[in-house]
């Protein structure tokens, strides 16, 4: 009892300084009403004008753990309707799978400050009008907006989070869709702790600073100082996100902690961020992922069965890839665990990523392969911290097998993938090899193939003005990937063609077939006889065509003014175009597309056209590669650049001149 | 002893749907299969309402799945709230050969809140359950039970609710006392249902069996207009605690009114004052309205919140005055109490929204009707409609959203059916001006002016609402060409009976028109090129056009000196059913001047004139691309 009042006594204390920094709630500044819009960008329909954070940990003896407290506090400007969505606000809440340990949010304060005819107007939340929403056993969202806004209201909110999640300490989010003029966050880190700290994105802090704090954690009756820091950035630009990038977190400005040391009463000392060879030990010895690796006892009935008909190494390889291709449902749940373990997973035909792919190791090396597991994190979960091992930046796991000098990364929760190649969400910067006898190390995967396409045609321009012939389109890499995903939805290809027919407008499709559906390591092979009508009739004494209606471009996917982050395409790809048309009898070439030769700076890229007539025949040939799978942002222009010219050159016609006869 | 009795009637039901087979793939007719993503194999449906509070609904279905594009329909997702309680569901998997291979329960389901994308909160919840097989086809079975704690909205009966999905067998079965007072309504069922006794109670079945699956076909009707739907509205009803008894939309609006508009229209003492002087001295009826429709647009926005009756309920106007927000039913309530302060007398009107035209049905009175509510004012030959979501709609308009159809409004004397306006082809229009300069590097730069009005009048409202990079960004998604660049935006809206929208620019095109060995090509329609439209074989549905317009797009080019056309000039016409079309290029002197037209007529045309709608839209769509290829002389 007493105990617990001490406690408590010590919190309002504390709170008493907690408001050192912090603004006072309610109380508009001058600079407040005065930002106009167009002060930060003119973009921006809503703004931050200041944000404070405060965290620090309490020990709370009822419960018997240290408690993570976090008080915010923000206050923002909506410059007009477009702006309203900035007054949603969802606060979430999570639980963990017992839960038992659970986030708690209090002292949620909210108002709108309207100014109307030089008067301020506050109208506060209404208690009524705070929402809970559980979205799930793990998950509950606090939701809320503000009242009565009008262009140039100010709202402000303020709430306590309290949080056994202790392990990542509070991420700090400096930078936002919405630009910031100030953002200042405290942290009081008790000494028994001791936290990695990681400033991200390209912005330096403007305000750093580190003071001790005498006796601001207590537990069993001692007080334990603190390192008070303080972390600060003024006038922070909007985030603006655009195609091919990878997780918005990698690039925009926040710190992050993560716990590394815990220093107990007693002396001792437990080490949360570890060496990774302490890491590979409990990973090796982990139930759910090592232990899961060597289940190879699981695969002793199935194994000659799968292995039937292979000879060699990869041969083996293959067979229990495809295997469990087929025989394990991914049930869309990520983890680099398995959930179930692989025994059930193979039972039951489903399971997370985990059961999937270290079912797949324990099946590679029952074969007597050398399979290791490789730990990632995919493309929106960000990318992984490569200096300390933090086991929570991983997400997925996928397997490794090495055969002879080569080494190929296999994920069998996705039927269509061919053999070695990775899926795009997979493919984003190191990921780590973990290996159930040698100490682990770092690889960074790439997509194995090019995602190429290769379009031909072979046609014939007739009297009446319609061309005719076959077109075969060869896919390889992501395209055949995502061809044969969009196939597995129908039931016949018949169906498919049909609907390829009603999606693509530049021709017609008569009739066709498709080659290499089922067998994911060939290309897929599309062939199509098409029709096309591009006159009325051949009258006319010229006759102008475009040779660039197979999948033109048209609109430049690069449009910014800077950016600020790399584009990431995931892999390289070329697209190729080679038509072979017969003319009429009695055409000349009178003017065509000159042939064009472009490419990007470090080999980077390419855009090639050639056309030209050999007597009745016109052939034209088009390339289009990009061959690096990211673009640095200095890259950026030339990008933009080459897409702006290849939309140029493919505006120009062919014309062909009627000769005498 | 009666509900023993119905126990053994539903089990007899579904040892009928099970002994039609034991789910082997190789059983299903050749014509189910067709353009099938899955085939529903038996479904039985039964609703038998014991009291008003306590409905029982219970579905047995056995799906078969062909591919992944069917995997949607083996997933089961059932809804719940305060007023749905989940009494047993569970399931069980076949293989192709129809052998199981699993089974499953409540436990494995997952739960999970089903608050809308538009709403903040709403109180419904969902569990879903996806059964994982690795090979297709499989066979899944389900049954479960939910109470109903009301008898205002029985679930009505879709059986071939999905294109892809093909239905070998259906029936729907209402059970209720002999005494219960029904009404069905019943489309594109021909038959008359099958009536009989279970106990002394009625029964009543609806089967449909063997239709195959379809294919989508663009520009169809509203399948609502030939799918088949069987709806029960029982005379009698409790919902929230509330009864009452209706039998036409007379009576049901009569008891909405009462039961839950007519107690929210109250404002505090400061709003009636405020709402006194907005009006006084504003002469007509109409003004008044619309000083105060704008007092609503300052004041509100909207905020989507839908707890327990509150679905049904609105929130009263005395919170969405403190508020300053609310839902459609909070906000047209809340027009109704500004007005009713100035004595302007006004209708809650529910509407199907939607940009498809679906009429609330004249013939059957229902509550689940409709999924929208705006504001009737029935001024005398001059009937005002209000959207009170909109910050942005101009007094008196409705947009796509809601015009020309069937509403339900409900006012002090009762339920009455009203009919929104529309807009013909010939009012709707976009004209367009564009006068550009063209620089020997093939920039283009110049001024556009389009005014946009009656049906078009919000193609680009909410660009002209919207403000700096935001506005930038949807006009270069309106028009969409390559580095298009804008200054000077600007936008009226000029006081007309007919409203419109003016839209004026600068524009810059760079490098819009190559030059390629002395010749300039020029794609003389830069901003309204017609999509073409799929030529679908063997047309079974009839051609539908939602909305006609009239666009109109006239473009002069100054080309720098020296620069012809070589292309010959041209002036196509085509004159259609479906519409009109004319497009021209001249020369005159040192300009190129373009000019298209394009009406398209709303209407329902035979299935067999579809491939001719496809050739007039493809030829357009041809004549759209024509390029003018220009060198200098």
């Amino acid at each position: 009892m007493i105990k617990a009042y001490l406690i408590s006594a010590f919190l309002v204390l504390f709170h008493a300084c907690l408001h050192a920094q912090d603004f006072v709630f309610g109380s508009l500044m001058p600079a407040d009403v005065k930002l106009a819009k167009n002060d930060l960008d003119s973009s921006s329909n809503a703004a931050v004008l200041n944000e404070y954070g405060k965290a620090f940990m309490v020990y709370n003896d009822t419960k018997g753990y240290t408690e993570l407290i976090v008080d915010y506090h923000v206050r923002i400007k909506i410059f007009n309707s477009d702006g309203y969505e900035h007054a949603d606000i969802v606060l979430p809440a999570y639980k963990d799978e017992s839960g038992e340990r659970t986030d708690v949010l209090s002292e949620i304060k909210a108002v709108t400050i309207n100014i109307n005819h030089g008067r301020v107007v506050s109208i506060p939340l209404d208690k009524g009008q705070l929402f809970k929403e559980e979205v799930s056993k793990y998950l509950t969202n606090t939701k809320f907006t503000f009242p009565s806004l009008q262009d140039g209201s100010i709202i402000e909110y303020s709430y306590r989070l309290v949080s056994p999640h202790i392990f990542n300490f509070k991420t700090w989010q400096l930078q936002d869709d919405i630009p910031k003029v100030n953002s200042l966050f405290e942290a009081l880190i008790p000494g028994m702790y001791t936290y990695n700290v990681i400033l991200r994105g390209p912005y330096p802090l403007d305000i750093q600073d580190a003071k001790l704090k005498s006796g601001c954690f207590r537990i069993a009756g001692r007080d334990i100082d603190c390192s008070h820091m303080t972390y600060g950035m003024k006038n922070i630009p909007a985030f603006v996100e655009e195609d091919y990038m990878t997780s918005a977190m990698n690039f925009k400005s926040a710190i992050y902690f993560e716990l590394s040391d815990i220093y107990r009463l007693d002396g001792s000392n437990i080490k949360i961020t570890k060496e990774w060879r302490n890491v590979d030990r409990e990973l090796v010895s982990h139930p759910d992922f090592g232990g899961q690796m060597k289940r190879d006892n699981v695969f002793k009935s199935i194994l000659p069965t799968i292995l039937a008909d292979a000879s060699d190494d990869l041969g083996k390889a293959k067979a229990l890839y495809r295997y469990l291709q087929r025989n394990i449902k991914w049930n869309r749940y990520l983890g680099k665990y398995s959930e179930n373990n692989i025994k059930n997973a193979l039972e039951r035909r489903s399971g997370n990523i985990g059961d999937i792919n270290l079912a797949l190791i324990a099946g590679l090396r029952a074969a007597g392969l050398d399979a290791e597991a490789v730990m990632l994190s995919t493309r929106d979960n960000g990318v992984v911290n490569d200096i300390h091992p933090v086991l929570s930046d991983f997400n997925y796991v996928v397997a490794k097998v090495n055969i002879g000098d080569s080494y190929y990364l296999l994920d069998a929760s996705d039927p269509f993938l061919p053999f070695g190649l990775l899926p795009l969400h997979c493919i984003n910067g190191k990921a780590r090899v973990v290996n159930l006898k040698e100490p682990s190390y770092w690889i960074e995967p790439k997509s194995s193939q090019k995602s190429t396409t290769q379009y031909t045609l072979t046609a014939e321009l007739h009297p009446d003005g319609r061309l005719t012939g076959q077109l075969v389109t060869h896919s390889h890499g992501y395209t055949a990937l995502h061809k044969r995903r969009e196939l597995a939805n129908y039931n016949t290809t018949e169906e498919y063609i049909e609907h390829i027919d009603e999606i693509q407008t530049g021709f017609t499709i008569l009739g066709g077939e498709i080659k290499g559906v089922a067998e994911v390591e060939e290309p897929l092979v599309e062939h199509y006889d098409v029709e096309v009508k591009l006159y009325d009739g051949l009258n006319a004494p010229e006759l102008f065509f475009n040779p660039f209606f197979i999948n033109r471009v048209t609109k430049n996917p690069f449009n910014l003014d800077e950016r600020t982050y790399p584009v990431d395409m995931g892999a390289a790809s070329e697209e190729r175009v080679l038509m072979t048309i017969k003319l009429p009898s009695g055409y000349e070439l009178k003017a065509k597309p000159d042939d064009y030769n472009m490419v990007l700076e470090n080999k980077g890229g390419r855009y090639l056209t050639q056309t030209q007539l050999a007597g009745e025949t016109l052939t034209f040939s088009q390339l289009l590669a990009l061959n690096h799978a990211t673009y640095a942002p200095e890259s950026y222009f030339a990008l933009k650049e080459f897409f702006s010219r290849i939309i140029q050159q493919e505006k120009i016609d062919v014309v062909l001149q009627k000769t005498g006869g | 002893m009666k509900t023993i009795f119905i126990g053994i009637a539903l089990l007899a039901m579904a040892s009928q749907v099970q002994a039609q087979s034991e789910y082997a793939v190789s059983d299903i007719p050749v014509a189910m299969k067709s353009r099938a993503d899955a085939v529903v194999r038996g479904e039985a449906i039964t609703v038998d309402m014991v009291t008003p509070t306590k409905v029982r609904y219970h579905v047995k279905q056995a799906i078969t799945v062909f591919n992944r594009g069917g995997e949607d329909k083996a997933r089961l997702v059932i809804y719940y709230d305060k007023q749905t309680v989940i009494k047993q569901m569970s399931g069980r998997v076949f293989d192709a050969d129809g052998f199981q291979i699993g089974k499953f329960t409540q436990r494995d389901f997952k739960d999970e809140s089903a608050v809308s994308n538009f709403s903040l909160y709403e109180d419904t919840r969902v569990k879903y359950f996806l059964p994982a097989v690795t090979a297709y086809p499989y066979t899944v079975t389900y049954e479960y039970e939910l109470e109903l704690k009301q008898n205002l909205i029985i679930p009505a009966w879709r059986p071939d609710a999905y294109w892809d999905v093909a239905v070998q067998h259906s029936q729907y079965t209402f059970v209720c006392k002999e005494s219960d007072e029904l009404r069905v309504s019943a489309t594109n069922y021909t038959e008359e249902p099958v009536s009989g006794s279970l106990d002394g109670r009625k029964t009543m079945t609806w089967t449909v069996a063997n239709l195959p699956a379809q294919r989508y076909e663009p520009y169809s009707p509203d399948p609502h207009t030939y799918k088949t739907t069987v709806r029960i509205a029982p005379v009698d009803f409790s919902y929230y605690k509330q009864e009452g008894h209706y039998s036409n939309w007379e009576e049901l609006g009569k008891w909405k009114y009462q039961a839950l508009l007519a107690g929210g229209l109250k404002l505090p003492e400061t709003t009636v004052q405020t709402v006194r002087q907005l009006v006084q001295g504003v002469a007509s009826d109409k003004e008044k309205a619309k000083v105060l429709y704008e007092y609503l647009q300052r004041k509100t926005r909207y905020v989507s919140v839908q707890i327990g009756i509150g679905g049904f309920k609105p929130m009263a106007a005395s919170e969405v005055d403190r508020l300053g927000y609310g839902d459609c039913k909070g906000l047209v309530n809340y027009m109704q109490a500004l007005l009713a302060v100035a004595n302007v007398p006004s209708y809650y009107c529910i509407v199907e929204a939607g940009n498809a035209k679906r009429d609330i049905r004249p013939d059957f009175a229902s509550m689940e009707q409709g999924n929208h509510i705006i504001l009737c004012l029935p001024f005398e030959n001059d009937t005002t409609w209000l959207e009170c979501t909109s910050q942005r709609l101009p007094f008196g308009y409705l947009g796509s959203f809601t015009d020309d159809r069937t509403v339900w409004a409900c006012t002090p004397t009762g339920g009455r059916l009203l009919r929104t306006p529309g807009y013909g082809a010939d009012v709707s229009t976009q004209h367009r001006r564009v006068d550009l300069v063209l620089d020997e590097d093939g920039t283009l730069s110049g001024h556009m002016e389009t005014v946009f009005t009656a049906g078009q009048y919000d193609n680009h409202l909410e660009i002209a609402e919207s403000n700096g990079g935001e506005q930038v960004k949807l006009l270069k998604g309106a028009y969409d060409v390559d580095h298009i660049d804008f200054s000077g935006i600007g936008y009226q809206k000029p006081i007309g009976e007919i409203p419109a929208l003016v839209e004026a620019f600068e524009l810059r095109l760079p490098k819009y028109a190559p030059e390629s060995g002395g010749q300039v090509f020029l794609t003389a329609n830069i901003f309204n090129r017609q999509p073409t439209v799929p030529t679908v074989k063997d047309r079974r549905l009839p051609l539908y056009i939602n909305r006609g317009y009239t666009d109109e797009d006239r473009i002069t080019y100054t080309l720098p000196d020296g620069f012809m056309a070589v292309t010959d000039a041209w002036n196509e016409e085509i004159e259609s059913p479906f519409g009109q079309y004319q497009t021209s290029v001249v020369q005159a002197g040192n300009q190129l001047r373009y000019y298209r037209k394009l009406v398209l007529n709303e209407g329902m045309f035979p299935a067999a004139r579809y491939s001719e709608f496809c050739a007039f839209i493809n030829r357009v769509h041809t004549l759209d691309n024509r390029k003018a290829v220009l060198a200098k002389q």
